[in-house]
């Protein structure tokens, strides 16, 4: 942040330019707009007002229906010019590229943490590189939350029971505030931290000197092992009547009640916490809530370790 | 909406005015009160999709056979209210008085069946706390929308009873012909909770069977 | 009572206070105000559409100035960083009081319950509305169940935010959530009986010759308004009533540990919540209409499409509630469906103000105080309008939703519009129900101070939002201090603009000067009645022959105006009828 009187927000993420832009294009016009109407308003109220000399002859017959029909119609098509061109820009940037980083983020009353993939975590902060783009994998311990950055132009609700994304890719190093934009609970103006971007070099540096005793998926592979999911979903294990979860991640399952299910992590999320919901077809429903054994950290790490399985593996037990 | 009277009011210079506007004003609260039950429908159209085998599992706890009697309650119920409606109107207020009689017969027949229904409900542990009896946790939010959906219904039910009983107090003192718009207006609302429950009735009873 | 300014009095409307005293002299007049009695049951088992009015107007008033209250505390306590005056704790209650009170209790019935309550009926040659019994019903409603709910905020306090957003108002919140959700329930059916009842009157009660586009721009706005409040309070009733079902009986509807989903409240509640912006705003706009084509002697500019401006917003505006959810996590697709239509429902506003303007245009105008809260209202609601045009831009929404920017926004379409048109309103009626004038000079002096107080205190909000600042934040980081200090001086001046026509009305009670039928020389039914009104509104039902604003016969203003309200300086002037 700069010093003195701050009128605009740091520029860090490739989208904040775009979104300033997409601003000042519409305050522009807001601005034309307002004076426009300012200027009438005034100029009506001098010329027009009580006993003036100013002419009050009839209206012309243009004035009335043509005037009223054009300004509704040209009206209109300024606000459709300018829907595409906030939209075209909107939909362009939503989705995350192939190559990003993923990083996972937990919150809770009052209080961000945040996963990298080398299993490093942080608590009310999150250490980012320039240059690449960071997908943002988001979900709740208790209420609804949000993660705002303003100098990424970036919002996204954390909600409980699901995943939400979003993703940037920072250009400028720095260290930036992340605030909690949805109402929380007492604490929601102290749920705060602050987003370091550094240069590649730097985060690998950073990486390299933070206590890791095992990758993401490394630490969710301790957890499989821990929660005995093999017993059953290993072909070696003993009690082997569930589906095995080698190379499932990304494709289309059956489920039990004719549904084609796509396995995401919000399916595997659900999967583990709520067994019920999505039984996939040709396997006993036998699985129970594992929702008091495990939290939502080690859920993100057990997802990472399914979904770094291979194909026709079983665990990596 | 009982501002019907024959008898004409303050506002009104006709009597045909009068019960247009009557008739308008409670076609406009159903349409409001539609909306009310509209949300909740749409949250359980919601959840139904989500969870497809838990709300057929739990539709299958649900008791058919009160549902069922309740139903053909209610319907036989709506079919003496508009004979007791077409009946003031034609000027036949004994016939139209025994109809009134039926209907709130009828009505408080349902009321005691859901209350029986109530308490197996409860033996059974579909209430979703502590002891809740099915397995699958989102079964609870079909029991929540269960509870929620036939508790505002049978509100809507006592509603009508007591507007029931207001006509039935009109017609033993002979006063039901001079207020034959309020028998209509009665009618009109009976209706609505009538295809309320028929709706109830079919998320609630017959999804999974 | 008496003119002090505690919350529950409003003596500017205050019945015994204008019964006791009549002006020096004046004959006593025969109104609705003494016809009828003057027991206390008079009042309160009243079935007179006029009297409910003043029954509501008492009522709003005591919300307005608690809610207020709440405001000033809250921008008092943001004057430094940590806070002056509270715990966190006390601040998440206040801003949940002042949202709660301010939209429910104080805005939804601002301008319909009071000002439509009084003049609908007379704008259309009626004696009562409707169902006079209902009218004075959904008062008892009113009053009880915002009781109720205040209760609850002031005994308890709920912290949730007037959007009782769950999992946290059903799960995680330990504060009085439950009551303050019974009373807010309650009140929606006040909202819906109030909205039957116009529409009924509307259709059933004109006068003859009252034909639909004969019909008062006022009233085509109460008629829009009751289309709103009665389709889409009864979803605010479904996701309250589910709430409570949560918190009271553990129904788990809205539980994500289960599988249920908290965005479907949200949705609920937004079909609701925006459509009630729409009934906070089109009241407004009737009133403006009124106002400004009186000030200009003009016939209104477009009065059809005035009418369909008002209705098309009514409709679209149920379509549009998904741009509050735009960060929520919903479909980029739905998303884009909710912005374009957002962008839509513009343009009828759009239009209104375009149409408002030209107006003006070969008019006589005058500068009357309403006139001046109506040029107030046209500059707010501007840039309230075109600030919404960048909250429906999906990627500006996602960088300023939940930011003071936010903020900014609502408050310029819901106070600095909407309150200004009330105020604009109640003066220009003023005369019409009480029977006096009230002082011009602190009139203007208080729309002026009104609409630089507001600009002073909201104008800054919208930078901090760009700059990031959060809403709801009890502590804020120290680099926001300078505009969250200029936004609190600002908010004082609002509340000195806010408190004056509290006074200068009560004074105009007791001594204003006595107004006549019809003091700006207006067309409409309501001035062709006594000031105050009879009881019965008419002797005799009037046959209507002339369409609305017929201020001049061929489509233009006299060359010379006629004074139509004032004379030199300040002092009142009597114009007698036409």
């Amino acid at each position: 942040m700069r010093g003195g009187l701050p009128i605009f927000p740091v520029e860090a993420d490739a989208r904040s330019v775009v979104t300033d832009h997409l601003f000042f294009g519409l305050l522009g016009l807001s601005v034309a707009i307002i004076l426009l109407v300012v200027s009438l308003v005034v100029v009506f109220s001098v010329r027009y007002r009580r006993g003036s000399s100013a002419k009050r002859g009839e209206l012309p017959e243009i004035v009335s229906k043509e005037f009223e029909i054009g300004w509704t119609v040209a009206t209109f098509f300024l606000f459709l010019f300018v829907f595409w061109w906030v939209s075209s820009s909107q939909l362009s940037g939503f989705k995350a590229p192939a190559n990003a980083l993923e990083i996972h983020v937990v919150a809770k009353q009052w209080m961000w943490k945040t996963q990298h993939p080398s299993g490093v975590r942080e608590i009310n902060a999150l250490h980012a590189p320039t240059g690449v783009p960071v997908r943002l994998v988001m979900t709740s311990q208790d209420v609804i939350h949000s993660f705002y950055v303003p100098a990424f132009r970036m919002k996204q609700d954390v909600l409980p029971g699901r995943y939400t994304e979003t993703w940037f890719k920072a250009n400028r190093p720095g260290t930036y505030p992340l605030y909690c934009a949805e109402y929380c609970g007492t604490d929601h103006s102290q749920m705060l931290g602050e987003v370091v971007v550094m240069r590649p070099a730097d985060y690998g540096r950073w990486t390299a000197v933070q206590p890791q005793p095992n990758d993401l998926a490394g630490q969710g592979g301790v957890l499989y092992r821990s929660l005995g999911c093999g017993s059953c979903h290993d072909a070696a294990g003993p009690n082997h009547n569930a589906p095995s979860l080698g190379g499932l991640y990304g494709q289309q399952v059956m489920l039990s009640d004719g549904r084609r299910a796509l396995v995401d992590e919000t399916f595997l999320h659900q999967a583990i916490v709520q067994p019920d919901r999505n039984a996939v077809a040709g396997y006993p429903a036998t699985m129970p809530s594992y929702a008091k054994a495990i939290d939502e950290e080690g859920l993100n790490a057990l997802i990472a370790y399914l979904k770094s399985l291979p194909a026709h593996a079983g665990g990596r037990s | 909406m009982s501002e019907a009277s024959a008898t004409l009011h303050e506002p009104f210079e006709s009597a045909t005015r009068q019960r247009e506007a009557l008739t308008f004003g409670v076609w406009l609260f159903l349409a409001s009160e539609l909306l009310l039950f509209a949300g909740m429908f749409l949250g359980y159209a919601v959840y139904r999709h989500d969870h497809p085998s838990a709300f057929a599992e739990a539709g299958r706890h649900v008791n058919l056979l009160f549902g069922t009697i309740n139903t053909a309650l209610l319907m036989t119920s709506s079919l003496s209210l508009s004979v007791a409606s077409r009946a003031i109107d034609r000027d036949k207020p004994g016939l139209s008085e025994i109809g009134v009689w039926i209907t709130l017969g009828l009505g408080l027949l349902f009321l005691i069946v859901k209350g029986l229904e109530y308490r197996e409900d409860l033996d059974e542990h579909l209430w979703p706390g502590a002891t809740f009896a099915l397995h699958a946790p989102a079964a609870r939010i079909f029991f929540g929308f269960y509870w929620t959906m036939t508790f505002v219904h049978a509100c809507h039910m006592t509603i009508g009873l007591g507007l029931l009983s207001r006509l039935v107090w009109l017609a033993r003192r002979g006063r039901l012909r001079a207020n034959n718009d309020s028998v209509e207006a009665t009618t009109l609302y009976w209706h609505l909770v009538d295809i309320i429950w028929a709706l109830v009735f079919a998320c609630l009873y017959l999804v999974g069977r | 009572m008496s003119l002090t300014t505690t919350p529950g009095e409003f003596p500017t409307a205050d019945p015994d206070a204008k019964g006791a005293r009549p002006a020096d002299g004046a004959p006593m007049q025969q109104s609705f105000w003494t016809d009828g009695g003057q027991t206390v049951w008079s009042w309160l088992g009243t079935v007179d559409h006029k009297r409910i009015a003043i029954l509501y107007a008492i009522s709003i008033t005591a919300f307005f100035f608690l809610g207020g209250a709440a405001a000033a505390l809250i921008r008092i306590h943001l004057f430094t960083p940590h806070g002056l005056l509270f715990s966190r704790d006390t601040y998440n209650k206040l801003f949940t009081l002042h949202g709660v009170i301010m939209v429910w209790f104080f805005l939804v019935p601002s301008i319909p319950s009071t000002l439509g309550n009084f003049l609908l009926p007379l704008m259309i040659g009626a004696r009562d509305m409707a169902f006079p019994k209902i009218n004075l019903l959904s008062w008892y409603v009113f009053v009880g169940g915002a009781l109720l709910t205040v209760i609850a905020l002031l005994a308890g306090g709920v912290d949730t935010g007037w959007t009782f957003y769950p999992p946290f108002s059903t799960i995680y919140s330990n504060s009085a959530v439950t009551l303050a959700a019974v009373g807010v329930f309650v009140v929606g059916f006040s909202s819906i009986l109030t909205g039957i009842n116009f529409i009924a009157t509307i259709h059933l009660l004109r006068a003859p010759g009252m034909k639909w586009f004969r019909l008062p721009l006022f009233v085509w706005a109460m008629y829009a308004t009751s289309m709103v409040m009665i389709l889409a309070t009864p979803v605010l009733s479904t996701s309250l009533l589910l709430i409570i079902a949560e918190r009271l009986f553990g129904m788990p509807i809205f539980d994500a540990r289960i599988g249920g989903d908290p965005l479907l409240f949200q949705h609920l509640f937004w079909f609701y919540s925006h459509p009630a912006v729409y009934i906070m705003i089109l009241p407004a706009m009737g009133v403006i209409s009124e106002i400004v084509t009186v000030a200009a002697r003009r016939k209104v500019f477009g009065y059809a499409f005035m009418v369909y401006a008002m209705i098309a917003i009514a409709v679209v505006g149920f379509m549009v509630w998904g741009h509050h959810m735009f960060v929520s996590g919903m479909s980029p697709y739905a998303a884009l469906v909710f912005s374009f239509l957002s962008f839509v429902v513009a343009v009828p506003s759009a239009i209104k103000v375009f149409n408002w303007t030209a107006t003006l245009y070969r008019g006589q105008i005058t500068f009357a105080a309403p006139m001046m809260y109506a040029l107030g209202f046209l500059g707010l609601f501007t840039i309230g309008g075109l600030t919404g045009l960048m909250l429906a831009s999906v990627p500006i929404d996602v960088h300023v939703t939940d930011t003071y920017f936010v903020v900014a926004h609502f408050h310029y379409i819901m106070v600095g519009a909407s309150v200004s048109a009330f105020f604009g309103g109640l003066h220009y009626w003023w005369p019409k129900i009480t029977g006096r004038l009230y002082p011009e000079g602190w009139a203007r002096f208080a729309a002026i101070l009104m609409f630089f107080g507001f600009n002073f205190t909201f104008f800054p909000q919208f930078i901090m939002g760009y700059l990031g600042m959060p809403r709801r934040y009890a502590e804020y980081p120290a680099e926001f201090q300078l505009y969250h200090v200029m936004s609190s001086t600002g908010a004082m001046v609002l509340a000195v603009a806010y408190l004056l026509p509290l006074f200068y009305f009560a004074y105009s009670l007791r001594f204003g000067e006595v107004a006549p039928a019809n003091p700006w020389n207006a067309t409409g039914l309501e001035w062709t009645v006594p000031s105050p009104p009879p009881k019965h509104n008419f002797d005799q039902i009037p046959h209507v022959e002339n369409d609305p604003y017929e201020y001049h016969a061929q489509g233009h203003a006299p060359e010379h105006g006629k004074s139509i309200h004032r004379g030199q300086g300040d002092g009142p002037v009597r114009t007698p009828p036409t």
